[in-house]
């Protein structure tokens, strides 16, 4: 790799540390501005924040590993994307608003031991997310 | 429409359909693993639309999903099987037909037009209405204030 490259990713690093660092310290001690911004966000932006949740680490980075080692076949993950955020929305968006409303949650995990009110549950929800993204 | 046990029996449902689609999928038999997946997905539309499922409901968008995505499969494994390992001899909007398939029935009509769309345009019918919604909200208040007062004399108490 050319030292230039390196010195851009590194500055690059830096900065997306800075940048991390700087929002974590405005971020109240219980991660609600954090997470969810105090639960300010509308629709639309809730809808960009999914998509490039999506297109973040596994589609821009993992989508085009997967192409140059499987070909295009890979392109069908797609359908499952806009069906996928679709379907959340349908099953989990009312519930998730309306006990945010009630509660303090931020994440599915919350969701989980607030409803069921099982610290195993919220960690098991942890560790599904964690496989999902490698899967 | 769906609520109760109805409800707790298409989840049993969805269960019972998650355990055919991985015997079927070992069974290396595509297109029946394809039809119980379609359907699997879309029986989650229904339980969360729940009680507010209505005739309209299982045309638009749990029914147009249903036929969008087997149709699109269906159209999908024919151009596979007759494509196989060769160039297509026709093209459909520039692109292999199982491409165009992709983009043009799965992503554009069945994701876009139809579950995310779905859910946009049917909201204060089929999931929550603005009157419920601050029904809810005043509900919450109501609760809340409720619990404080019961609480305050506790507080006194100590």
């Amino acid at each position: 790799m050319k030292t230039a490259e390196i010195i851009v990713t590194l500055l690059y690093s830096l900065i997306v540390l800075w940048w991390a660092i700087s929002a974590k310290k405005q971020a109240d001690k219980s991660g609600a501005k954090f997470f969810a911004s105090s639960k300010t966000f509308g629709a639309l932006v809730a809808g960009l924040a999914a998509a490039t949740t999506g297109m973040s680490g596994f589609g821009f980075v993992g989508g085009p590993g997967l192409n140059y080692k499987f070909g295009s076949a890979v392109m069908y993950m797609g359908i499952f994307f806009t069906v996928s955020y679709g379907l959340m929305m349908w099953l989990n968006g009312k519930p998730m608003r309306m006990m945010s409303v009630i509660t303090n949650i931020e994440t599915f995990a919350d969701l989980g031991d607030v409803r069921y009110g099982s610290r195993t549950l919220r960690f098991l929800i942890a560790i599904n997310l964690i496989i999902c993204i490698f899967a | 429409m769906i609520k109760g046990k109805v409800k707790d029996a298409i989840w049993i449902l969805e269960g019972a359909l998650a355990i055919v689609i991985a015997i079927l999928f070992f069974a290396k038999l595509p297109t029946l693993t394809v039809f119980f997946s379609i359907l699997l997905l879309a029986n989650f539309m229904l339980i969360g639309a729940g009680s507010r499922v209505d005739k309209m409901f299982l045309i638009y968008p749990y029914g147009t999903f249903l036929v969008i995505f087997w149709g699109g499969f269906l159209g999908l494994f024919y151009y596979w099987k007759l494509y196989y390992n060769a160039i297509p001899k026709t093209l459909f909007l520039g692109m292999h037909p199982g491409t165009a398939i992709l983009w043009v029935v799965f992503l554009v009509l069945g994701g876009f037009l139809t579950t995310i769309l779905s859910y946009t345009v049917l909201f204060e019918k089929n999931v929550i209405s603005q009157k419920e919604w601050d029904t809810f909200i005043s509900d919450v208040e109501d609760f809340n204030k409720k619990h404080e007062q019961e609480e305050k004399p506790e507080e006194e108490i100590k």
